[in-house]
């Protein structure tokens, strides 16, 4: 399954923990997606 | 007179009582006991001094500037009296006030020098009157307790606007936000800022806040950027651009957390203070000193012997290690600690402490802002410690540092520091207020370190 996580304005918008968000999903994806080639 | 005296014995005894039972130094509950008892006491204690009071805000630098102008007034014979253990809300004021006030409840001091919390700055200036009131630099801080940077940046130019005629706004011309303030006072500050391009970079951190003008929007350029958004700056449209600083700091020389050189006005400064982050803090003080008429040969001279505050790269001997203890509170503050101690220090082993009490900050968030990927492959050893160890092991993970077992007891984290260090070794503390308060009250329990109130 493919699925596009859209971050607006990141050097604008960013508050505490945007950043956080879109490493930990990107960091879950490669995870998830490693687990189900196995 | 009589309600003044009355506030006066009253705070001094409950500093005293705070002191003799250990439940911390009395620097803010004898304040809190005076204001009931006399609400206008730091208003009436302010009028005692001789010459007046400097005041001293900002997100970063406070305590290491107001300390710094501390050191150059006392060099030069005033009696000063100042907040120096850092609680900087009004009641942190009045307790440094009343701990200097004599029996018959009068100020016995020539000079205040007082650093106040951004969001204090109104009350402060409205009972202190000052004489000078410095503004460092302003990055996102505990949102949760602040609000955004707009609503701070308000307060201030409020405040500022506030002072009396004969008082002198003292400003970073190098902070966009702190420069719109400037430009809008009715009467013209004294800017200051860095001029060397050599120990600048020419892209903005990712968490850097003021990235845009505040006049048209328009995204500003920057020429130079020092620390986090303080840099040569800009405006497209030619609608806003830094200030001309008056007081200039130009060849400047870093050495870790050791040392620092620069030059201003022609005079060399040398210091053992380390960081580019500490050059916008002695900028500032000499600023003030000079526009107070202290000469530029005096504030050189006196500034080679400085000793910097209690967790402000203070340095602690611990069973053969080196510690060097530096406050990072926030995510531009952590990221001139990290940057000073990896590529200017060479550091290797490092705690990096994260409470998450109201002195810190309840929202944790902010890490994720913090380039902690900096530390990947140079750092050896990377303890997470203090109340959120665990939030900062999850960062650290994400970040790519092998970091060690996360350590919520202080006395846990230094031991694990020294298993996993030899005698000899360096190690950098890099933690939040409370954390640094805990690790040094573990030092200080091993009789490694002063109690922070007699420092």
């Amino acid at each position: 399954m493919k699925f596009t996580v859209g971050w607006l304005y990141p050097d604008l918008m960013n508050i505490y923990g945007d950043r956080g968000w879109m490493m930990s999903m990107s960091f879950s994806s490669v995870v998830a997606r490693t687990a189900s080639r196995r | 007179m009589i309600r003044k005296t009355a506030a006066v014995w009253a705070g001094k005894a409950t500093g005293t009582l705070s002191r003799v039972s250990r439940r911390g130094g009395g620097t803010t509950l004898p304040g809190d006991v005076a204001r009931i008892i006399d609400p206008k006491i730091l208003t009436r204690l302010a009028q005692d001094l001789t010459y007046g009071s400097i005041v001293v805000t900002g997100t970063n630098g406070k305590t290491t500037t107001a300390r710094l102008l501390s050191w150059l007034l006392e060099g030069a014979g005033h009696r000063v009296v100042a907040n120096r253990a850092g609680a900087n809300l009004i009641f942190g004021v009045t307790a440094a006030a009343l701990n200097r006030a004599g029996s018959d409840g009068r100020l016995k001091a020539d000079w205040g020098v007082f650093e106040i919390d951004e969001a204090s700055l109104p009350k402060a200036v409205d009972e202190i009157q000052p004489r000078a009131t410095l503004v460092l630099n302003l990055f996102r801080d505990q949102l949760d307790r602040y609000g955004e940077l707009e609503t701070i940046a308000k307060k201030i130019e409020k405040a500022l606007g506030a002072v009396p005629e004969t008082s002198r706004a003292i400003l970073n011309a190098d902070d966009p936000r702190v420069a719109e303030i400037g430009l809008n006072l009715a009467r013209k500050p004294l800017w200051y800022g860095l001029d060397d391009i050599s120990v600048a970079s020419t892209t903005l951190p990712h968490a850097a806040d003021a990235r845009t003008c505040p006049r048209c929007g328009s995204s500003l350029i920057f020429d130079a950027v020092y620390v986090g958004h303080d840099g040569v700056y800009r405006c497209p449209n030619h609608d806003f651009s830094r200030p001309t600083p008056e007081i200039a700091a130009t060849n400047i020389k870093l050495d870790g957390f050791d040392s620092l050189a620069l030059t201003i006005d022609g005079t060399r400064i040398e210091m053992p203070l380390g960081g580019l982050y500490n050059c916008y803090n002695v900028l500032a003080a000499y600023a003030a000193a000079r526009s107070i008429d202290l000469t530029a040969a005096y504030i050189a001279d006196r500034l080679r012997t400085f000793k910097a505050a209690f967790g402000r790269q203070e340095r602690v001997e611990f069973r053969g290690r080196h510690l060097i203890l530096v406050l990072s509170k926030n995510p531009a503050g952590f990221n001139e600690t990290v940057r000073t101690a990896v590529e200017l220090a060479q550091g290797k082993n490092f705690i990096v402490g994260l409470n998450d009490r109201k002195a810190d900050g309840t929202d944790v968030s902010w890490i994720w802002d913090v380039d902690f990927e900096m530390l990947k492959g140079k750092a050896d050893v990377v303890i997470p410690a203090g109340n959120r160890a665990h939030d900062l092991a999850v960062r650290l993970k994400y970040a790519g540092v092998a970091a060690e077992q996360p350590q919520t007891d202080s006395g846990k984290a230094l031991d694990l520091l020294i298993k996993s260090t030899r005698e000899g070794d360096t190690a950098y503390l890099l933690c939040t207020y409370t954390a640094m308060l805990d690790l040094r009250a573990e030092l200080v329990r091993r009789g490694w370190a002063s109690p922070y109130w007699e420092t």
